[in-house]
């Protein structure tokens, strides 16, 4: 009894004294950390390319335990480099001249600057900008409030220029030259994402998030009233594009400025997804089949994904086959040998019986089943090869049809095994008579690879030499009749053979 | 009576009082040969006579061929009669007579002469004989209170039921024989009548919609392009394949040979080579083609062939093991 007692407290002694610990080193946020940032050195590790930035955010504990000399001793040293840059004029940002445009960079404040203005310390701040918060504005930091404001006034929100971006611009020498501004930043508008003192957010955005800001214009619920809600991205779909989910809308887009449409970082077409879609890439370029769709239209990639977010698998705009008969609703022209493609939609509409893939997308995988989209080395981009010919022999060659059809359909010649094959008059293979010789047909001489009238997708015409013959083919219950260019009508029957092929 | 037959009936009466009124018109013998004119060349062994009867004073006529005889009743409902006949090869006679309560009213004559180039007889007919183009508008025009004159074939596209094609009507019995080749057994007549004419034809520009151009291997190699690059490889091609006339052996409708040949193998090349026929009952020799394997194409090759004597190239597909695993499918594959 006296031993369990003892048990017991000593147990929540050691329990208790483990909750404290972890409270008070914030063991958990320290673990969480820890994972996340040997996570991203794993990515980078595998992933060269397309590295994640490893983010170490520096914590409130971390931040007040920042020596303020050191602070001081780099300014100073910024002060001496300083030095040699000719002193900017102190005119309106948009009037800076083209020799003093640099690259954004973290600018680094005057310490002069701070001096001379009157520090204001953290905790004689206002309530307003209380509690603080993660990432201060340097200058709001220091205290240094005069840097914006006017000082000695009796209204102290008041800035020292009426324009808030001349203000921003003043330390942030950055002068947007690309091709394609953001319209806010076009505006001057620096507040509408950033805030001038302190946010939870790195980069002091208005958001907690920089999906987040984007989406507070460019949604469709977004109530401004400009071009930012016909852009909208709803990232409420199931599908979403990678890099947004994972990182950030910035993957892409440049929130300030860019040398391409959409404010993207490379060309939308190609060249962006490309990117980083590299396994794709040599598909798209080398493959000797070419998909017009990508190679040869207006918008490439995009012609069929959505960059953004769908409701479709591979960020299709469209269910599968409505996305391929989008193009190939009409005769196409192919860019394999100028002749041109079928027009599949009416095609699929007049022949009722279609192929299994088509018939069931979900399962078979549509037509990306056979059809190799972004393109293949075999000829009409399949994935695996198949003959243009009428005849071939099938003999050691690995057709593409195998894939799913069982090779013994057309190897046993003598076979009394409905799943091997119904095409038999009693045991004699009918399909082995017809393919396995030096005149040996293709497939598609009697089949429909897309869909037919008839059942077993036999085709109503195979093309000869530019002629289409009829197979004349006539179902019957354990067999039925074909009466093709090739022969004349013969009968076959699984149970009372006629006698064909003996 | 039943609905359908009475249909047919008025159908019937009515088209012929029309006939009749033209019949009366013309007041000429009783039966007119409209076709075939007299001494004409033909090239196939059935052919179609075209008769124009006046119904009132004929009720029986009887055509009498070599081939044997064919007699049909009339139907005052109608003008034109048509029958097809079969010819033998060389001259014919076709003795048309006509009856009226069984006592002979008229007699006409026509004489032809069936000729074909894989017999010696027949190669050359006698030179009264001309050929002679049946579709020229003054005929089709005859024919057409039956028949619709008319193309209706769809180029590049066979007929699913081919007895809807115009030319079947008249035409089927070409086809008629065991082995058929498939744009004639499919009615695409006009992927070869297409009314051109060759070097070999040119006197003939402009006589007929459907006059094929001769020699005919630019037709054929139109479709068998693997044998003519094959035999264009060879040193040596044998007459016939090089002057271009392939319907010398072949008969590009129908036959009861395979291939479509128009005589079995060893009498087809004993026609020209006559002299091997000769020499080899004078001394004995047992390739007579009496079985398959005496057969001259077992060892020659009847196109071409880079050796001598048109012998078979030494590995011949003939010999392949893909060929010889099914013997007997090879009927199939016409």
């Amino acid at each position: 009894m006296n031993k369990n007692v003892i048990q017991t407290v000593f147990l929540i002694l050691l329990v208790g004294s483990g909750i404290y610990f972890y409270q008070a080193y914030n063991v958990g946020e320290k673990l969480d950390r820890f994972v996340a940032i040997m996570g991203n050195i794993a990515h980078n590790l595998q992933h060269a390319k397309h590295a994640y930035e490893v983010d170490v955010n520096i914590t409130d504990d971390e931040l007040s335990e920042i020596n303020i000399t050191k602070i001081s001793k780099e300014m100073k040293s910024s002060l001496d480099k300083k030095k040699e840059v000719a002193p900017v004029a102190r005119v309106a940002p948009m009037a800076i001249e083209a020799d003093e445009i640099r690259e954004e960079e973290h600018p680094i404040h005057n310490k002069a600057h701070a001096i001379k203005a009157k520090l204001v310390r953290l905790e004689d701040l206002p309530a307003k900008f209380k509690p603080l918060k993660k990432h201060l504005h340097e200058p709001f930091k220091m205290g240094a409030c005069q840097i914006c404001h006017v000082a000695n006034t009796n209204k102290p929100g008041d800035l020292v220029r009426k324009n808030i971006h001349e203000i921003c611009y003043e330390c942030h020498k950055t002068r947007y030259t690309k091709k394609f501004d953001h319209k806010p930043v076009k505006e001057g508008k620096c507040m509408d994402c950033h805030d001038p003192h302190q946010s939870d957010t790195k980069k002091l955005l208005k958001a907690d998030s920089v999906n987040n800001l984007c989406l507070k214009c460019h949604d469709k619920k977004s109530t401004f009233k400009d071009r930012a809600r016909k852009q909208f991205v709803n990232m409420k779909l199931p599908v979403k594009h990678k890099p947004i989910v994972k990182k950030s809308c910035l993957e892409c887009h440049d929130p300030h400025t860019a040398d391409h449409k959409m404010l993207l970082n490379l060309d939308a077409n190609m060249d962006l997804c490309l990117d980083c879609h590299d396994d794709i890439k040599d598909k798209i370029h080398d493959s000797k089949y070419k998909h017009g769709g990508v190679n040869n239209s207006k918008k490439h990639c995009l012609e069929c994904h959505n960059p953004h977010a769908t409701k479709y698998k591979k960020l299709l705009k469209k269910d599968q086959i409505s996305m391929c008969l989008t193009c190939h609703d009409k005769e196409v022209k192919s860019d394999e040998d100028g002749g041109m493609l079928m027009n599949m939609k009416k095609h699929l509409k007049e022949n009722p019986n279609w192929h299994g893939p088509i018939k069931d997308v979900a399962k078979e995988g549509g037509c990306v089943a056979c059809h190799d989209p972004h393109g293949s080395n075999n000829f009409s981009i399949l994935r695996k090869s198949f003959t243009k010919n009428f005849y071939d022999n099938f003999e050691n060659k690995e057709f593409f049809c195998f894939k799913c059809h069982e090779q013994k359909k057309v190897v046993e010649q003598y076979t009394t095994n409905d799943k091997i094959t119904k095409f038999r008059d009693g045991d004699v293979n009918l399909h082995y008579l017809h393919v396995n010789d030096r005149k040996g047909r293709s497939c598609r001489a009697c089949h429909d690879e897309h869909a037919s009238k008839y059942k077993h997708l036999i085709r109503d015409y195979t093309d000869f030499n530019g002629i289409k013959f009829p197979l004349r083919f006539i179902d019957a219950k354990n067999g039925g009749s074909c009466a093709p260019a090739c022969h004349k009508k013969f009968e076959y029957d699984r149970v009372d053979p006629k006698g064909i092929g003996r | 009576m039943k609905p359908l037959e009475l249909l047919l009936m008025a159908a019937v009466l009515h088209f012929g009082m029309g006939c009749g009124v033209m019949a009366l018109a013309e007041e000429t013998p009783p039966t007119i040969i409209v076709s075939p004119p007299d001494k004409i060349l033909v090239h196939e062994t059935t052919l179609s006579v075209v008769l124009k009867v006046n119904t009132t004073q004929v009720d029986q006529i009887q055509l009498w061929t070599s081939m044997g005889r064919t007699t049909f009743d009339l139907n005052s409902s109608k003008a034109y009669y048509c029958q097809s006949i079969s010819l033998r090869l060389g001259e014919n006679r076709i003795d048309v007579r006509s009856y009226k309560d069984n006592a002979l009213v008229s007699e006409q004559v026509r004489h032809l002469y069936v000729t074909s180039p894989i017999y010696q007889e027949f190669k050359y007919p006698p030179t009264e004989y001309q050929r002679h183009f049946f579709h020229t508008d003054t005929n089709e025009a005859k024919c057409q209170s039956c028949h619709d004159m008319s193309v209706n074939e769809v180029k590049g596209v066979a007929f699913i039921d081919v007895t809807k094609s115009n030319c079947y009507h008249c035409h089927h019995n070409i086809t008629n024989a065991k082995y058929a080749h498939a744009p004639a057994v499919n009615w695409l007549c006009t992927s070869c009548h297409n009314g051109e004419v060759g070097s070999d034809n040119k006197k003939f520009q402009g006589r007929s919609k459907y006059l094929v151009p001769e020699p005919v291997n630019t037709l054929c190699f139109r479709c068998h392009k693997k044998n003519f690059k094959l035999w264009q490889s060879y040193r040596y091609r044998h007459e016939p394949l090089d002057s271009g006339r392939c319907n010398k052996c072949h008969n590009s409708h129908a036959s009861p040979y395979k291939m479509f040949v128009r005589k079995p193998v060893n009498s087809i090349c004993m026609g020209c080579h006559k002299d091997k026929q000769i020499r080899a009952k004078r001394h004995g020799s047992k390739c007579e083609g009496a079985s398959e394997g005496k057969r001259c194409i077992a060892c020659h090759t009847p196109h071409a062939s880079s050796r001598e004597f048109f012998l078979k190239e030494k590995k011949s597909k003939e010999h392949n093991g893909t060929r010889t695993r099914l013997p007997q499918k090879e009927t199939l594959h016409e």
